[in-house]
Parts: C-alpha cells; structure tokens; sequence
C-alpha cells in the first residue's frame, strides 16, 4: 500500500503535512510532496490519520 | 490513383539502394499558411467515391481485425505511443455498449495533421473508427473537434452526412473548447460522459473510463492508420510529422504535414521540403524535448529507434528553431503559453509552471548580460529545480512536458 493524491481534489490545506510529517512535505505553496514509499506498520498509522484530516477527501490508500 | 507509391527516398538510402515502398495516406505533404487550419489550395481531398477507389471497403472480419492491430505494433500517434492493441482488448474486455472517440483537438499550436486527416482523408478516419466500433461492439462513434476549427468541422459534418444511411453506429461530432487540455484524453472522456472538457484524475490508467462501458479514444492518425488495416492495407511503416516553420516563437509561418518513412533521416525530410537546416528542433511539441541539428540530422524517423535515443516524435510535431534565435528564449515563450494552458485543476500546475517560465526567463535575462555576462550553471540549477518540483504531480501530463521542454532546454542552450 501506498499514499497516492487525487491533485484535482487537493486545494493544499497542509493538514496531511501535520498528521505524517514523515511521510508529507509541503512543496512552495502548500501543496503535498508524498515520499512514494511503501507503507509499513510504523507509517500506516500517521498515513491513515493524515488521510482522515483531508477535509477535501484528496489522499487515499492505493496499491 | 494508385496507393503503393515510392516514398522520397534520401541521397543516403539510395546509395545503399534501398527500394522503399509502403502504402502511404498523403501522397504530397500538406502545406498550411500561418496558424490557420483551412484546407489548402490544390489539395487532394478524398469524398466517398474517391476513398473506395483508393482504399478500397473494408475486407477482415471483426476476428482478422483485432489479430491484424495485435500482429501490427501499431501505437498510439497522439503522443504517448502506447501500444494500439492495449486499449483495444482492455475496451473489449469492457463489454459492449461503449463509446469510441475520434481525437481531433490538436492543442498543439505547431500541429497541423489532424486538420489535414480530417480534411482531406475524413472517410479513411471514419473507416477505422467503425471498424473499431464494430470491433468492442460500440454504440457510438464521436468526433471531437475544435470549436474554432471551422474548415475541419464543416469537412467532418459533410463526411457524416455523406456516409449517411450506411453507418452501422450513430456518428455525432461534439465540439471541443479550444485549447491545449481539451484534447487530453481524460478530458475527452469527462467531456462525452456530459462533463465539464477537464483532465480527470484517474485511479486506473489501463481503463481511464472507470468502471463502465468504455470510451476509448484515439488520435485521428491513429484511426485512419486503424482504418488502413481495416481496409487490408499494411499501416505501420510511415508517420505523420508536421514540420513547423515560425518567424518569431509561436508565430508559425507554415507547417507543412508530410508523411515520412521510418528509415528516412530528418536531413532527408527536410532538405525533401527543401527547408533550411536549423539550428535546433523541439521535437514533440510544446512538452517534447530540444536537440540540437547536429545530433538528430542522421537519425531515422523511427519510433522505436528514437526512443532508445531517449526521444519521441510525440505527436509529430517537428518545431524548428532557426539558427539566428535563441532557444533559452524560445522555451521562456513556450512556458508562458503552457502555464496559460493549464486547465488551472492541480495546485503544483497552476503554481508551478508560472514559477518554472519565470526560472527560464531569469536565465534568458542573465545570458544577455548585465552583471552576469555569462551565463551561469545557478541559472540552469534553478530551472531543473523549478522541473522537479512539477513532475508527476498533476492528474493529466501536461507538467510532465512542461518540465521536459524545460530541461532539455537546459541540456542544449544552457551554460
């Protein structure tokens, strides 16, 4: 499993970057920079999390 | 008129004695003046009567025709050259009652061969659109125009009406807004479902449709080449390439569409059209990559050797730059018309491609002095760095090219 952005949906709220900020840089103007990595035990938690705090539904799980 | 003419062969390939004969679509290139796309002068346009004593009707079996696209290496001509036979079986596998869409919203502004398949070879287009209707049991054929495309929607609507009570589908041309997106496939599939003519985010890249019945789109050159093998001729040897000539950057003066071998050099093209060799080509378009005369003068046009070169004929657009400009300035240009372009949907396109143009306008500014009388490696980094930063992140490729373009530029007229 993987982080994966739906970049249409994103408005670059930031609050993903705050919940995972392992996982999620912010780029120049907020937007989300993913590392692209698999997701293990220890990052599956903050990734869920910075998942649920997307008021705009733009980050999913995908394979 | 026959259809196996000798192609123009180069000084080059007739030194080996190469006899090259390939059934072609265009038997002179196709000259347009300026940015307009109006049928040209003295241009052999094929009605329906015309078509069939060329090409003949169309002769394989749904059966014979999907094996005939499988065993032909046939790509996709829009630009990404994906193999025709993918999209074609994933659509099948669909099931029946899907859509199959002719793309011919050419956003590029250097492209002419859209207009020109569709101008003057509109029934050999529909011929391979049918064929592939047939084929994923399709209940509709679209024809996706732009809006301010006068010349080719007033061809395309006559080339319908003409065929009239003999198509086996409903035939309908939708019009696209003008524009570079439009014509991006998730945007044509948005567009034919009632949507908005937006690039979509899609989770599946093999079935960009979603879940339901397909909506499978095509370049128009992909589907007159469809239409050839429908028709039991062999398609795959030669390419449409619009060689663009301009006055200043984007200010094109003619393109010129001419159908090329795979074994013809660009020299040999060029000098054909008696063209003045130029300093650089961006070949692809707006988001293809530059490289320089020297380099590519020798090479054929082939998909596949171009490829192992780390270069693609995109959707054939061969823009040249000529030797007295500078391409740092000519890339500026281009950005600032992609960035303009965007479908303004993804935050690192709409941010990103302004902040990549004025990275290479800063370049342009430090290479025609001031303090900084030559040109500095800072500059490039800035521009690479301002690329990276857009790559991959929006839901359709535009960025993707855009970035492309910006560091090939780099790698040829940087310090």
């Amino acid at each position: 499993m993987k982080l994966a952005i739906d970049p249409v949906a994103c408005d670059g709220l930031g609050m993903c970057a705050h919940q995972a900020p392992d996982l999620i840089s912010l780029d120049p103007w907020g937007y989300p920079i993913l590392d692209g990595g698999d997701l293990h035990d220890g990052t599956l938690g903050p990734a869920r999390r910075a998942i649920r705090a997307c008021p705009r539904r733009a980050l999913y799980e995908a394979d | 008129m026959t259809t196996s003419d000798p192609l123009y062969v180069g000084s080059h390939l007739n030194s080996l004695s190469l006899e090259i004969k390939s059934t072609r679509i265009f038997r002179r290139p196709v000259s347009y003046a300026g940015a307009r796309a109006e049928v040209p002068l003295g241009a052999d346009a094929q009605d329906l009567a015309a078509h069939r004593e060329t090409w003949g009707s169309p002769i394989l079996s749904v059966a014979d025709f999907v094996h005939a696209v499988s065993g032909s290496d046939l790509t996709g001509r829009g630009g990404a050259h994906i193999p025709v036979t993918w999209k074609l079986d994933a659509a099948r596998e669909a099931g029946p009652g899907g859509t199959v869409v002719v793309n011919g919203a050419e956003g590029e502004p250097g492209s002419a061969k859209d207009a020109a398949l569709l101008q003057l070879r509109p029934h050999l287009v529909i011929d391979g659109a049918l064929a592939v209707a047939e084929a994923i049991e399709a209940r509709e054929v679209v024809l996706w125009v732009h809006e301010s495309a006068t010349a080719t929607r007033a061809r395309v609507a006559d080339t319908v009406r003409e065929r009239g009570t003999e198509l086996p589908v409903s035939v309908r041309m939708l019009l696209a807004p003008d524009g570079y997106v439009g014509g991006e496939a998730s945007a044509v599939i948005s567009a034919v479902g009632g949507g908005p003519a937006l690039p979509a985010h899609s989770v599946d890249r093999a079935r960009p449709w979603g879940d339901g019945a397909a909506v499978l789109v095509h370049n128009a050159e992909t589907h007159a080449r469809l239409g050839m093998l429908s028709l039991g001729h062999d398609p795959v040897e030669t390419s449409l390439v619009t060689v663009a000539e301009s006055s200043a950057p984007l200010r094109f003066t003619r393109r010129t569409v001419v159908e090329v071998h795979r074994l013809q050099t660009f020299a040999s093209v060029l000098s054909g059209l008696g063209v003045t060799p130029p300093r650089a080509v961006l070949l692809g378009g707006m988001g293809g990559t530059w490289v320089e005369w020297r380099d590519l003068a020798d090479l054929p046009m082939d998909p596949q050797e171009l490829r192992r070169r780390g270069l693609s004929l995109g959707a054939g657009i061969i823009h040249l730059l000529p030797e007295d400009r500078d391409g740092l300035a000519e890339s500026a240009a281009i950005l600032d018309r992609l960035a303009v372009e965007s479908a303004r949907q993804c935050g690192p396109c709409v941010f990103g491609l302004p902040s990549l143009a004025a990275s290479m306008h800063q370049a342009v500014r430090a290479r025609r002095g001031g303090l900084l009388r030559r040109p500095s490696p800072r500059h490039d980094h800035k521009v690479v760095a301002a690329s990276d930063l857009v790559v991959g992140r929006g839901a359709c490729r535009h960025p993707d090219g855009a970035a492309r373009m910006a560091m090939s530029a780099v790698e040829v007229f940087g310090s």
